[in-house]
């Protein structure tokens, strides 16, 4: 992996997956 | 070199390990970072010394751009960090954003079930129990005082609920009626603010064609308790009258609410039946309940009377992020997990769970007003009424015991990773089984931290793929 990741809110978001929030 | 600056891993900075990667998380501000297990370990060697590096050392050790993004989110620090300053300065900013926007309207505090679980009837009484139905003209009153109220001391951006409630509320059924149509006039009159929702929480058992279009004519939100399949229904949910079944009358009314799309959601509770039969309740969740618009599965409070195993709360956890993981791909939203998803894809803080902490009104039958339905029966912690056109629960303090109810002010929880993420679950429940409601809520420790994890590495494995 790169040296580090921090994940932006879209993909933060992507935990939902198809749940409408 | 001399005078270079020193930095130590900061005690916010909590870790969490896998195989090939480390999470460093910031619990204040939930800020996550991702690094490689090889980095992750070098900081976790750092941390424990605690004593402070060298910004040069610590730039050959981690690379410069990841020191410098760690020292701007508060994981590498200098030693005049104080971290309980930190809590602190947050604790202040979360309790400044309590609004109240919630009213717990109890139209009855009688019921048609006993249920072995239910909360209102843990509390010690003194007398014996008399059950009392609200007139039309105290929740006319309640309706009118929350209005002010809500108004003066509530959020606008934020939804107003009016939260119809009992015991069974539609053992009152002519006041749930009068109810609803009063708070309609009055948000078209402009006394109570335009994003104001109407919802009823009921056992099911007394729902008719009647009452299921009148919910859908007035947009009711209704909660519906069923705790899964009739078998573990049953268990758990028992009515007065030995000759109904509690789950039949409440999936009749299911249906009635269903037929004439009333919206709402199931609340099921996390009985010891339903933790034992995991596969068979989710099925009926999903196929035979066929949940459309969503559901909240309730972590069992305290009751002297449900005997549980040491591991119930730890599985009840499990559980949650299991129907979470199945029920996101089918685009069904359970509000607990929820909650939680939320808190961590914004970076919202959780203050406190609970209303008690001056985000909600409970109205009793007889117009008392109080922090907490748990207490309707004793009327433990009611103070003035809404037939008194001066009192103001706030001005008088009402909720100064419960305020700082949250684990940002609980020294024991400063230390936790989920201390801003947790809300600290029900204090009437802890105070009930404890004697003190700053002890920590047994039950939502194991949900808090394994759904933060869950998500943590939820999160990584999709940004690997």
């Amino acid at each position: 992996m790169k040296q580090f990741y921090v994940p932006s809110k879209k993909q933060r978001k992507h935990v939902l997956r198809m749940v409408n929030t | 070199m001399l005078n270079e600056k020193k930095y130590l891993v900061s005690s916010l900075c909590k870790v969490f390990e896998s195989s090939d990667c480390f999470a460093l998380f910031n619990p204040l501000s939930l800020f996550v970072v991702y690094i490689p297990a090889e980095l992750g370990k070098k900081i976790l060697e750092i941390k424990k010394l605690r004593k402070q590096t060298e910004i040069g050392v610590l730039n050959d050790l981690l690379g410069k751009k990841l020191v410098k993004l760690l020292i701007k989110e508060k994981l590498l620090v200098d030693k005049s960090f104080d971290y309980k300053k930190e809590i602190v300065i947050l604790g202040k900013k979360l309790k400044k954003e309590v609004s109240l926007n919630v009213m717990y309207l109890l139209v009855t505090d009688g019921c048609n079930f006993k249920c072995a679980y239910c909360f209102e009837d843990t509390p010690l009484l003194k007398e014996k129990f008399q059950k009392c139905h609200m007139d039309e003209s105290v929740a006319n009153k309640a309706i009118e005082k929350f209005g002010i109220l809500t108004k003066k001391y509530g959020s606008a951006k934020k939804k107003h609920i009016i939260n119809i409630y009992g015991g069974e509320p539609l053992l009152n059924k002519k006041v749930v009626y009068s109810t609803i149509i009063k708070i309609r006039q009055d948000i078209q009159k402009g006394y109570l603010p335009k994003n104001t929702e109407i919802v009823i929480i009921t056992n099911g058992s007394l729902i008719t064609e009647k009452t299921a279009k009148f919910f859908a004519t007035n947009r009711v939100n209704v909660g519906i308790s069923i705790d899964g399949p009739q078998g573990l229904n049953n268990e758990f949910r028992i009515a007065k009258n030995s000759n109904t079944n509690p789950f039949v009358v409440a999936q009749r009314g299911y249906e009635l609410l269903k037929k004439h799309n009333v919206n709402m959601g199931i609340s099921a509770t996390l009985t010891p039946a339903i933790i034992n039969n995991q596969e068979t309740a989710l099925d009926f969740f999903i196929n035979d309940l066929g949940v459309k618009n969503g559901m909240s599965f309730n972590i069992l409070h305290y009751s002297p009377t449900v005997k549980i195993d040491a591991n119930y709360y730890t599985e009840a956890a499990k559980f949650l992020i299991r129907a979470f993981d199945k029920f996101r791909t089918l685009g069904l939203y359970e509000e607990r997990m929820v909650r939680k998803a939320s808190s961590f894809i914004s970076k919202e803080q959780i203050f406190a769970d609970c209303g008690i902490v001056g985000g909600q009104i409970i109205v009793a039958p007889d117009g008392s007003i109080g922090v907490c339905q748990d207490f309707i029966k004793p009327r433990d912690y009611f103070d003035g009424s809404v037939l008194d056109d001066e009192y103001d629960p706030v001005k008088n303090r009402l909720f100064k015991e419960w305020e700082n109810r949250s684990p940002i002010f609980t020294a024991e929880c400063f230390g936790c990773e989920a201390i801003a993420f947790c809300g600290g679950g029900c204090p009437a429940s802890v105070e009930l089984k404890t004697g003190n409601r700053w002890n920590i809520d047994e039950r939502i420790c194991p949900h808090s931290k394994l759904s933060l994890e869950w998500l943590i590495w939820d999160t990584y494995f999709n940004l690997k793929q």
